[in-house]
């Protein structure tokens, strides 16, 4: 079937823009409430104790006090005492509010009720609680030592997760190798931040029995899973949904314990519960991520062909297992997609290690475990560059997979890799820098005391997981996304998808596929998303998943859909359904304009006059479909920075910033670039600026914005962005994940281009003026860094 | 990230302001632009129990220009921003204004409630101790004038008592050069280290922020060669021992001070022989 191409591809602006610039959005502080109940939670100072003593007298003696809970008053709720993991990963059974132990500072230990606030946040200051400190477990490598404090009692060690695999022959490829480069990456620690903290808004309604959570989460089922097994209700009679959120980045995937809590406070309270988290206890409670450290071993070939890979992965995985979703998640991925970034490479093993420490847990953010991977592999070919002599970029040509190569078979796990433009991405972003005379003009700026450093990295960015990620590791987790399309009785659209909106567009660019399909305008087109008694089963919003995933089965629908309509106007012209068309809210028959229905008398007769329709033909225009990917797609992309290091103050300037992008058909070009933008945005900032920091007691130090430094515009280079777009064969319209890819490929281009401004190897990924500075004094001691022979 | 219960009382005059502070007993504190003693609040970092509110008092706005300045504590660091006679009378002032904060922040932010505030990364302490400027303030047994450089005591300490205001800034007449230099890891956050340099007959003197608990005063040195200027750059770096925190090392801030200090003194001298 020809599409028709009104409204996809063009850079139509986003269709919530007005509501939201004018401040009508609706988060999930805007909910009118009536008889609210506001919960504070009092928290562990210790990031490692026993409690000795919980003694919340005087705060129930507040005369503004509702109620205080403690673990004792909510444990026999939770029926089903959750854990986060999957198969083989150990079991870190959690409470909401902590039982006899605390595992890090922030942990709620006790949950206040109150009608305010204020008053809720002055009462949990007088829950007394008495501890008895513990050694606090704050480095991974540290932690699986036989020697370290273990967090879980029942544990003889704080291995979480141990994983080992190999494939191919990576004996015979050392064996081969004229060279190995050797190398130890690791990454700070940082976290989402979303505009919009968490929030939520649970309400018992003692006579039907049923929970009502409204809440910020990225994917509403999977909340409705946790929760309804928790507390041991049917799923349901429970019903989750997201209103508008302020971003989520994937911190607002887990449910945490503070969700949890107020879920249950509800049921004892049987009336609306609320709390809003402050920025405080977002930056030390809100899940963290990347804290990888990845010690590579990569034979090589004097052609600059890296032969293999060995590696040995350590992730921390922080203090309590996330529920369902677990805390493997960064160190899985770290491992799998080491051989699934975009290069081929066959031969390959790997040792992971998920260790349990004192900090909040890790779990997904932005790209996971990808920016790390992708620092570590760019790092490795300018190490082979080096070692060999042959350029970085053809290094990086003669390991990126060949054309001739797809579909390619990853060694881990076997993802389907689809074609891409790996290598036409490297070379036009490289042609766009000038990189041959870039030698040249590097030199030259040398003699005037300029450091200046070119950075490269390429490769695939692995989105839209299917279920066999989670699912088929026993989680609830869907991989699969659902679209149910329904045109009124007046001929305008409804869409309801099970992902969920954190402002990224989704209204727009699924507006404009469904538009184009069902031959509307735009504006009468509204597209719903993320509410378990209202929307299909679907799996939210992760993995750059949403347009790929939602938009096939959106598309998918609005093709029965189509189909329909052209079927009830066929029974009514009397025509072939074959001979007609739908367009511009008119179906005409072909080549004769003047014999037409408007779609809104066709939606009359489906709705009103089913009477005269072939009994095959069932009243009211509505499809559902649902979508699973094969397995994956992967977008490509290269990003090219010229970056200049201030010798003075330690500081990075941006001078180039190239993106050659690749997620094939561009729905919407705005959107797509907002995301690359958005999302290298953070890529920097967690490169540069954002680090979750601990002491050696585990106590956080970066617990306000003064600290814990996000971008602002002030902060970010203008970003030159290309396209090409090789359409996936695997989903609808040929659309591949946009929405991560530039927070994994920004950080170890910049990383790659400071080690090529200093001379140095770059091992961290935590580049602050300060660390910089570390790095010029290695460059004057002439210590290049990590072993690389 | 919600304040403790406070009483706010709003003052119509110094007097009335001084009352209130000196009723408090210590638990009263004077609010201007609010820009940092709120966020302290919602932190319960700060926990006065009366807020008295200043705003209303219009005595304690405006600059007046006579060789120096003398700036009103109400005097919004906007207003300072944008007033040519501030340009004039004290270059390094006006350099260093565009550093404090944001727009938005300048506009609400005052000059008295960044003095009487003492963050000791706060730009305009380490101007006014460069300058060897006067803080004065008032309390209902008399007013007093204070030098800049005994004013500030430490991390948010003052010589001003608990019922004591600060009702005015006075900075004696502009130098022959002057040069401010900050580095912040982002524009607009509190310095990491920041240089404000007044160069008078052939001799530099730099006040340093965000090195210690209040700004470090160093010179007057004579400067008169570039090794000199590399020289005093090196034994100002060398008279600190600031902190090492989240955002940088002790070594890191040493290099930085080291670094700013002989551009600023450099540009100040450059300034004066143009």
């Amino acid at each position: 079937m020809t599409r028709p191409d009104k409204y996809v591809g063009k850079g139509i602006p986003m269709v919530t823009a007005g509501r939201f610039t004018r401040g009508m959005g609706r988060y999930v502080n805007d909910l009118p409430l009536v008889n609210v109940k506001h919960v504070a939670f009092a928290r562990s100072t210790e990031a490692h104790a026993r409690i000795t003593s919980l003694d919340v007298s005087a705060a129930a003696a507040h005369p503004a006090c509702i109620a205080v809970y403690t673990a004792d008053d909510l444990f026999p709720l939770l029926v089903n005492p959750y854990w986060g993991g999957w198969e083989g990963t150990a079991r870190a059974e959690g409470s909401p509010l902590a039982r006899n132990k605390v595992r890090w500072v922030g942990e709620p230990v006790a949950a206040i009720l109150a009608n305010s606030r204020y008053e809720a946040e002055d009462i949990a200051e007088l829950v007394d609680v008495s501890y008895e400190p513990l050694p606090a477990v704050t480095d991974p490598e540290k932690a699986l030592a036989p020697d370290s404090a273990v967090l879980y009692d029942e544990w003889d060690s704080n291995t979480y997760f141990h994983d080992e695999f190999e494939c191919g022959d990576l004996a015979g490829a050392f064996e081969r190798a004229d060279g190995v480069v050797k190398r130890r990456f690791t990454a700070a620690r940082h976290t989402g931040t979303p505009l919009e903290t968490r929030g939520i808004v649970a309400e018992y309604d003692s006579g039907l029995e049923s929970l009502t959570i409204q809440c910020n989460f990225q994917d509403v089922y999977l909340a409705r899973a946790i929760i309804a097994e928790v507390l041991d209700m049917p799923p349901s009679q429970v019903r989750v949904a997201s209103p508008d959120s302020g971003g989520g980045f994937g911190v607002k995937l887990p449910v945490y314990p503070e969700e949890l809590a107020v879920a249950c406070l509800s049921l004892k309270e049987r009336g609306p519960i609320k709390w809003i988290q402050d920025r405080q206890e977002d930056l030390i409670g809100t899940s963290q991520h990347r804290d990888l450290i990845i010690e590579a071993e990569a034979p090589y070939a004097t052609n600059g062909k890296m032969l293999g890979l060995k590696v040995r992965i350590v992730s921390d995985g922080g203090a309590y297992g996330v529920p369902a979703r677990g805390n493997t998640v960064e160190g899985m991925m770290a491992a799998e997609d080491l051989v699934a970034g975009g290069h081929d490479i066959k031969d390959y093993a790997y040792v992971l290690d998920v260790a349990m420490t004192n900090k909040p847990p890790t779990c997904v953010y932005r790209g996971v475990a990808q920016p790390v991977t992708v620092f570590a592999l760019d790092s490795l070919m300018d190490a082979i560059a080096e070692e060999t002599g042959v350029d970085r970029g053809e290094v990086r040509r003669r390991n990126l997979i060949k054309q001739d190569q797809f579909p390619y078979e990853t060694a881990t796990k076997g993802y389907v890799m689809e074609p891409g433009s790996y290598e036409e991405a490297l070379n036009k972003a490289l042609e766009l820098v000038g990189f041959d005379e870039w030698p040249e003009y590097q030199a030259k700026m040398r003699t005037k005391g300029r450091l200046f450093g070119l950075g490269i990295t390429c490769g695939a960015e692995a989105a839209a997981r299917g279920a066999t990620w989670y699912g088929k590791r026993g989680l609830p987790i869907s991989g699969q996304e659902g679209c149910q399309i329904k045109i009124d009785h007046t001929g305008r659209v409804y869409a309801a998808l099970g992902t969920t909106t954190q402002g990224q567009g989704l209204e727009t660019s699924l507006g404009q596929l469904i538009a184009d399909e069902l031959g509307v305008d735009i504006a009468d087109v509204r597209v719903t998303m993320g509410d378990t008694d209202r929307t299909p089963y679907g799996a939210g919003t992760w993995a750059s998943r949403c347009a790929t995933l939602g938009g096939s089965a959106a598309l998918r629908a609005s093709e029965d859909l189509r189909e329909k309509v052209l079927k009830v106007a066929a029974a009514r012209l009397e025509a072939n359904p074959d001979d007609l068309e739908l367009a511009d809210g008119h179906v005409s028959v072909k080549g004769a304009p003047s014999t037409a229905l408007t779609l809104r008398e066709v939606a009359r007769i489906a709705y009103f006059e089913a009477s005269d329709l072939p009994r095959d033909i069932e009243p009211t225009l509505e499809a559902v479909h649902h979508f699973d990917p094969p397995s994956a797609t992967f977008s490509n992309s290269t990003h090219v920075i010229i970056l200049e290091v201030d010798p003075g103050t330690g500081a990075i300037t941006f001078h180039r910033w190239v993106c050659v992008h690749d997620c094939g058909t561009v729905l919407n070009p705005l959107i797509v670039n907002g995301q690359l933008q958005g999302a290298m945005a953070q890529g920097l900032g967690g490169t540069i600026l954002e680090h979750s920091v601990y002491d050696e007691n585990g106590q956080p130090l970066a617990t306000t914005f003064m600290d814990y430094l996000v971008p602002t515009s002030l902060d970010v280079p203008e970003m030159e962005l290309h396209h090409f777009e090789t359409p996936s064969p695997f989903t609808g319209l040929g659309v591949k994940g946009v929405g991560e890819s530039g927070t994994v490929f920004a950080p170890g281009a910049i990383a790659t281009g400071v080690a090529d401004a200093l001379g140095v190897h770059v091992d961290r990924l935590e580049l602050s003026p300060s660390a910089v500075y570390d790095l010029l004094m290695r460059r004057e001691n002439g210590d290049a860094g990590s072993v690389s022979a | 990230m919600k304040p403790p219960s406070f009483e706010y009382r709003r003052a119509a005059s110094v007097d009335e302001a001084l009352e209130l502070l000196a009723a408090g007993d210590g638990d009263a504190k004077a609010l201007a632009g609010g820009q940092s003693l709120v966020a302290l609040m919602n932190l319960r970092l700060a926990r006065p129990v009366t807020l008295v509110d200043i705003a209303p008092i219009a005595e304690l706005r405006g600059v007046s220009s006579n060789g120096g300045l003398r700036i009103g504590a109400l005097t919004t660091l906007a207003e300072l921003e944008q007033d040519p006679a501030v340009a004039q009378a004290s270059p390094l002032l006006a350099e260093a204004l565009p550093y404090i904060g944001h727009p938005a922040i300048r506009n609400r932010g005052t000059a008295g409630g960044s003095v009487a505030h003492a963050d000791p990364a706060a730009e305009l302490p380490v101007v006014l101790s460069a300058l060897d400027a006067t803080v004065t303030v008032r309390s209902r047994t008399g007013e007093r004038t204070i030098p800049a450089r005994e004013f500030f005591r430490g991390f948010l300490m003052t010589a001003a008592g608990h019922d004591e205001l600060v009702t005015a800034i006075t900075l004696p007449p502009a130098t022959d050069g002057a040069a401010f230099e900050e580095f912040a890891r982002r524009p607009g956050d509190f310095a990491l280290v920041s240089v404000a340099c007044a160069v008078s007959g052939g001799e530099a003197t730099v006040a340093l922020g965000g090195v210690s608990g209040a700004p470090v005063v160093v010179g007057p040195t004579a400067v008169d060669s570039g090794d000199a200027i590399d020289a005093f750059a090196a034994s100002a770096a060398e008279s600190i021992a600031p902190p090492s925190d989240v955002h940088g090392s002790r070594e890191y801030r040493q290099h930085l001070t080291r670094e700013l200090a002989a551009r600023a003194v450099r540009r100040a001298t450059a300034a004066r022989r143009s």
